[in-house]
């Protein structure tokens, strides 16, 4: 039988949803290893894996339905209590949770028009060895299901597939074929009492209903997920017949069907619904609404030049609902950290198994919000730092002294000041700063003699090739790493901190911008250019008199209350002219710990900027990291303070070497 | 694939009959539908369908039984047949899905 869909219309779909439900497998899975099993939570990872299978099985992606449907019965098994959980069939669900995914993201790489690797497949057959140990002699990996257990219920369903549904890249047939495929018995009946006549027919809209009696072992739920993929757009009511006593259930809709003390996993019963949406579609609305302010701005100022009071008053009623506006776009794109912060309980649980320590992981704040896509580039960072933290923070057991046995790592998330704070602590051993200060000047990266802050001395670690590990590990000590946790912190125009005592423990404290769209910036003005520094790296400003420019002698820094300020005449870098006034300005900032002056021409304060991309054209532009459009209609260009601050080390160290 | 010879509306959708062409040929349809007195869908070239093709042919039964004009199939394939067992729903047989 040709049903017409093909794997790559529907392919993204299935991976993000897989995706979700091997994600929600393994903090089950977890969660067991934690607290133990209980109904709820193997009935949760079970289902998860048969929703997979099922998914699989329309797409005809035989490998990974073979291999997942072997899991899936060691599951039943274990949830039927027939096999005990244990710790280490516990790893090998999550082993296969693994190798569900590979399979899953191989699929999806290769459009399903490839058979899987010998690797892939080899691993397959590891595992359904390991995995056939539980299932007994009576193993089968041949799929059928309706043999496997002997309760049979019947059903009717009469479903009703929503008009978009076809558009969407979905064909009812296919589930139709699954569902039949679950059945020993399967009787459909098209209804086409809503398909109009051939004049008013729109033929990419769905208008089909079927009444499908059937027989299955699957349960409720189980039929239910079988059309998962489409449950928002159609309408099932599912009766089950007993033979015997022909009292009916009552009817159930698709958004009834999952018993109420279900996980939040299975989020058809949760009234608060998730609509995935483009990340494309969110940035293209914040960005109209970045216009929306900045031609906000404009009117703003001409209601203000026109003198008309009421104009002024509308305008500002105006600006106000814009405001809630852009407040609302912004808080689509938060995200909860806690689901960032999961996904290292299993991290924790296999590397202080594979280290031999026994650590106990701490969250708190997991309900705090940031921009996701800040979340998304912060992963690897944090991944990087808790991996440290586990493999040469935390001690073994013997080595801790009079600390309890189990080693603490907590991870915590805040809200300050405009900020996000993110803390990873541990209550290892702490750093030693002179092994660190030896250690960086055996690597070259600093002078012997060198006076550095303790702060200073901690942040050697995440210097590149920086590594104080007796042993590389595979784990972290490649003295790779760190180095990239910090370019990548910056890079999102965050900041890490080192707090740490020896014997006692270290903590990196990570501060990130709530979000990328927007940040607050101070707006200044070099000849005829408009320039924004970012504001919370601006300590203060000075007015540049001409005694102090006479006192320089054509060097560029100042005495500033008796320590040196090194300046960078911004017109200059950019090679432009100032305009024709004797008076300059300096903008302190302060950047990795040091500060360092701007010279500009004029002050203008505070400004929201909404970012603006720059075209591909200025890739190469230094000193810019982004432009925004003016109230007036001109466009301020954001420094990059990173890379001026590094042009003027650069010069130092050029003037040093003459 | 939609031709008007001596009246009659013959409609042969070639291999596939899916909702890639269901688009082209419900709109090569109806402008010719009004001047038909009888349509004749032949399948026999056809060995693919989906809901997108099928809709279309229930359309046109749905048309044809509006204005009492005789419609005719022919030459379903194994295939397609299955599609439609599968539908619980036979185009030769009175009894048949829920109209």
């Amino acid at each position: 039988m040709s049903l017409g869909l093909s794997f790559s219309d529907i392919a993204k779909e299935f991976h993000i949803e897989s995706l979700e439900l091997l994600e929600a497998m393994e903090n089950a899975l977890v969660s067991i290893r934690e607290n133990g099993m209980d109904d709820e939570t193997i009935n949760a990872v079970f289902r998860a894996a048969h929703t997979i299978k099922g998914a699989a099985g329309m797409y005809k992606l035989e490998y990974v339905v073979e291999f997942t449907h072997v899991a899936e019965s060691v599951l039943d098994l274990v949830r039927n209590g027939k096999v005990a959980m244990s710790d280490s069939l516990g790893d090998l669900f999550l082993t296969c949770k693994d190798h569900m995914q590979n399979l899953v993201e191989f699929a999806v790489v290769n459009n399903n028009e490839k058979s899987p690797t010998s690797d892939l497949l080899g691993t397959t057959h590891t595992l359904n060895e390991a995995l056939s140990i539980y299932l007994g002699e009576t193993h089968s990996t041949e799929i059928t299901p309706h043999t496997k257990t002997p309760r049979e219920k019947q059903w009717h369903m009469y479903i009703t597939f929503g008009k978009s549904v076809l558009e969407q890249g979905f064909e009812p047939a296919s589930f139709l074929a699954y569902l039949r495929k679950q059945s020993s018995q399967f009787n459909a009946r098209v209804d086409v009492s809503s398909v109009p006549v051939i004049e008013r027919l729109s033929p990419t809209q769905c208008y089909l209903a079927f009444h499908i009696d059937f027989s299955t072992h699957i349960s409720k739920e189980e039929i239910f997920d079988v059309f998962d993929f489409i449950k928002e757009d159609c309408t099932i009511d599912l009766k089950e017949i007993e033979p015997e006593e022909t009292k009916e259930e009552p009817e159930l809709t698709c958004k009834e069907a999952i018993p109420k003390n279900a996980p939040a996993q299975t989020t058809q019963t949760t009234p608060n619904y998730t609509i995935r949406v483009d990340a494309h579609k969110i940035d293209q609305l914040i960005n109209q609404i970045g216009e929306m302010v900045i031609a906000n701005a404009n009117v703003v100022q001409q209601s203000i030049d026109i003198k008309n009071s009421d104009l002024v008053e509308s305008v500002s009623i105006v600006s106000r609902m814009l405001e809630d506006i852009r407040e609302s776009a912004m808080q689509i794109r938060m995200v909860q950290i806690g689901e960032t912060f999961n996904k290292f309980k299993r991290i924790v649980q296999d590397t202080s198994k594979k280290l031999g320590k026994e650590i106990e992981l701490l969250i708190k704040g997991g309900e705090t919000e940031l921009d996701k896509t800040v979340i998304e580039k912060i992963t690897d960072p944090l991944v990087h730092i808790v991996r440290n933290a586990l493999d040469h923070g935390i001690e073994l057991p013997n080595e801790r002294g009079e600390k309890p046995h189990k080693g603490i790592l907590s991870l915590n998330a805040y809200h300050d000041a405009g900020t996000v704070v993110i803390e990873i602590s541990d209550d290892g051993k702490g750093l030693d700063e002179e092994v660190l200060y030896q250690k960086g000047v055996e690597k070259g990266i600093i002078e012997e003699g060198a006076t550095l802050s303790q702060q200073e001395v901690y942040k050697l670690i995440l210097a590149p090739g920086f590594s104080t590990a007796k042993e590389v590990t595979d784990l972290s000590g490649r003295g790779v790493g760190m180095d990239v946790v910090k370019r990548n912190i910056e890079a999102l125009r965050g900041n890490i901190e080192i707090q740490s005592t020896k014997g006692k423990g270290t903590s990196f404290i990570i501060r990130l911008p709530l979000t990328l769209a927007i940040i607050d910036g101070f707006l200044v003005k070099v000849g005829e250019i408009f320039y924004v520094i970012p504001l919370d790296m601006v300590v203060e400003c000075i007015e540049l008199s001409e005694d102090e420019k006479a006192q320089m002698h054509g060097n560029n820094y100042i005495n500033l209350r008796g320590s040196i300020l090194p300046l960078l005449n911004v017109g200059a870098f950019f090679e432009q002219k100032s305009a024709q006034t004797n008076r300059s300005n300096i903008v302190v900032v302060h950047y990795a710990g040091k500060r360092y002056g701007f010279i500009v021409d004029e002050l203008f304060g505070e400004f929201q900027t909404v970012i603006k991309p720059l075209g591909k054209i200025f890739a190469n532009l230094k000193g810019i990291s982004g432009a925004t459009i003016l109230g007036s209609g001109n466009v301020a260009l954001i420094l990059d303070v990173s890379m001026l601050v590094q042009h003027l080390l650069s010069l130092k160290a050029m003037k040093s070497e003459d | 694939m939609v031709t008007l010879e001596e009246e009659i509306l013959h409609i042969q959708p070639q291999e596939e009959f899916t909702i890639y062409q269901a688009e082209t040929i419900a709109t090569a349809i109806m402008p010719q539908i009004a001047s038909a007195k009888s349509l004749h869908v032949n399948l026999s070239f056809t060995d693919k369908i989906d809901t997108a093709g099928f809709q279309i042919l229930i359309a046109l039964k749905k048309s044809c039984e509006a204005f009492n004009l005789p419609f005719s199939i022919e030459g379903i394939h194994t295939s397609c047949e299955n599609f439609m067992a599968l539908f619980g729903y036979d185009f030769d047989v009175d009894d048949k899905g829920v109209a």
